[in-house]
């Protein structure tokens, strides 16, 4: 019988990263976009699939009683699990599986198709931007301006404007960048 | 013990695909117990998509970023994320780099409607329009054939020769009228432009590219000359600034040539940027033609 996460079982994923709600849930998003990355950067297809099972193997071991000390590592192992047997899956059902619709190739020399959807990645962009607040918005701007030995001046500068660490400034942005990269790949997709 | 240079290669290799077994595992454990070094695996990753995006990347680092993140569809998104956000950071730096950042991130907003501002001069552009460099052959093959294999991806000559009919076609030749004309080599225009070194003149006429119907592909040839690099780049820019093709030709001086298809280029104004890579160092902006193209 197949196991679905409940109420019950994910509320306890959560207790296991933090005490506190408000804490736990921010812990849970770490994790989840952590293990996104980890499939993206071993090129699995399908990463929010195999992020969401992994979740929920998790979920299920902590119901089972297993006790896990760090959490985030043992999400590790249980991804790791998750993409060997999405490997081998691939390779026992190579046949079926080049019928499911993959990741298209990219061709270089194709470079051109892509950007013909330039306008509409510009309307997202700037969709989404709009969603942030103002001052959110004169972050990500300032914090991307510039490249090279001048962008890294650039950006000691602006955390020493901020009174921040140059670690903290960069953490915060990154995680702005990954809320805008979701919400432009959303948009475009329902254009 | 590793030094933190050598433990940012390791990252570098192991977001582009190119870490061991070994490394990889490491590399998994350690991010996935200290959200520290996980930040750093991202910034990096985004630093990479950056530079990409502003053709910063060494060409082994392009070759492998295409081979490996781009072939990842939502590693590819955020790439597209990186590029428009990149074009449109650099085209408000361009408009004016006095502003404050408040004006910039107002800028930012309006700039779906922007008008590019030439600010770059075109001075020394000449052109010479070979139009209706047509290649109509009216041989034995039929059209549909051809479009098939230009959906396929097949790489279209170089150099305006008469290629001969396609022998293996995947789909059987319909019956044509023997009075139809059909196209068995793509019929192209091109536009030769003399690289613009002298920045400031505003007299100097834009060059125009007329695109008649049924033309497929346009051949620009820039004419420079600039000696010394190591490698070239040139860029075709839209209005807004935003890089739409790029090529690092062989040739190490003089002539370069880029191919587009037709279908990709709509009316309006575009720019061909040069750029010159030092063996060590980077990319010198050397040139920015401007030229026009009106469809007829």
């Amino acid at each position: 019988m197949t196991w679905t996460l409940t109420e019950d079982s994910f509320a306890l994923l959560l207790k296991q990263l933090d005490t506190d709600s408000e804490r736990a849930g921010e812990k849970y998003e770490d994790l989840r976009r952590m293990l996104l990355r980890f499939f993206e950067w071993r090129g699995a297809s399908f990463a929010e699939e195999r992020t969401d099972e992994t979740l929920n193997r998790l979920a299920r071991k902590l119901a089972e009683g297993v006790n896990v000390l760090e959490t985030r590592a043992y999400a590790m192992q249980i991804a790791r699990l998750v993409l060997l047997e999405a490997f081998k899956e691939k390779d026992a059902r190579r046949a079926d599986w080049e019928e499911l619709p993959q990741e298209p190739a990219y061709n270089p020399q194709q470079r051109w198709l892509e950007e013909k959807n330039a306008e509409r990645n510009l309307f997202c962009l700037r969709q989404c931007m709009l969603k942030f607040p103002d001052e959110t918005r004169q972050l990500i701007l300032a914090y991307y301006r510039h490249s090279g030995r001048k962008q890294i001046e650039h950006r000691a500068m602006l955390a020493v404007k901020l009174g921040v660490r140059r670690e903290a400034l960069a953490n915060r942005v990154q995680r702005l960048r990954d809320k805008l990269a979701e919400c432009v790949i959303h948009c475009v997709t329902q254009k | 013990m590793e030094t933190p240079k050598e433990l940012q290669k390791t990252m570098t290799r192991y977001l582009l695909g190119e870490a061991t077994p070994v490394e990889q595992e490491d590399l998994e454990e350690r991010y996935a117990s200290d959200p520290e070094l996980f930040e750093q695996l991202v910034a990096i990753e985004n630093d990479l998509a950056d530079r990409y995006a502003r053709h910063e990347l060494s060409p082994a680092e392009q070759v492998a970023f295409e081979r490996h993140v781009l072939q990842h569809a939502r590693r590819r998104a955020r790439v597209e994320v990186a590029k428009t956000l990149i074009a449109t950071l650099e085209k408000t730096d361009t408009t004016d780099s006095s502003l404050s950042i408040r004006e910039r991130a107002a800028n930012w907003l309006s700039s779906i409607n922007f008008s590019w501002r030439l600010t770059a001069g075109v001075a020394a552009a000449t052109a010479l329009l070979i139009a209706g460099t047509w290649w109509r052959l009216s041989l034995s093959q039929p059209s549909n054939t051809i479009k098939v294999a230009q959906n396929a991806g097949t790489p279209k000559s170089p150099t305006p020769v008469s290629t001969p009919p396609m022998q293996a076609s995947p789909t059987p030749a319909p019956s044509v009228s023997p009075e139809a004309p059909i196209k068995t080599s793509p019929v192209f225009v091109t536009l030769v432009l003399n690289a613009g070194l002298v920045r400031g003149s505003e007299n100097a006429q834009t060059p125009t590219l007329a695109i008649p119907p049924g033309t497929d592909e346009v051949r620009l040839r820039l004419n420079s000359d600039v000696k010394g690099y190591a490698r070239y780049r040139v860029s075709l820019l839209n209005a807004e600034g935003k890089t739409l093709h790029s090529i690092a030709p062989s040739s190490r001086s003089g002539s370069f040539l880029l191919h587009l298809p037709a279908a990709s280029l709509s009316e309006g104004e575009y720019f061909l940027a040069l750029s010159g890579i030092p063996s060590n160092g980077e990319a010198d902006a050397l040139s920015k033609t401007s030229f026009r193209v009106v469809k007829k």
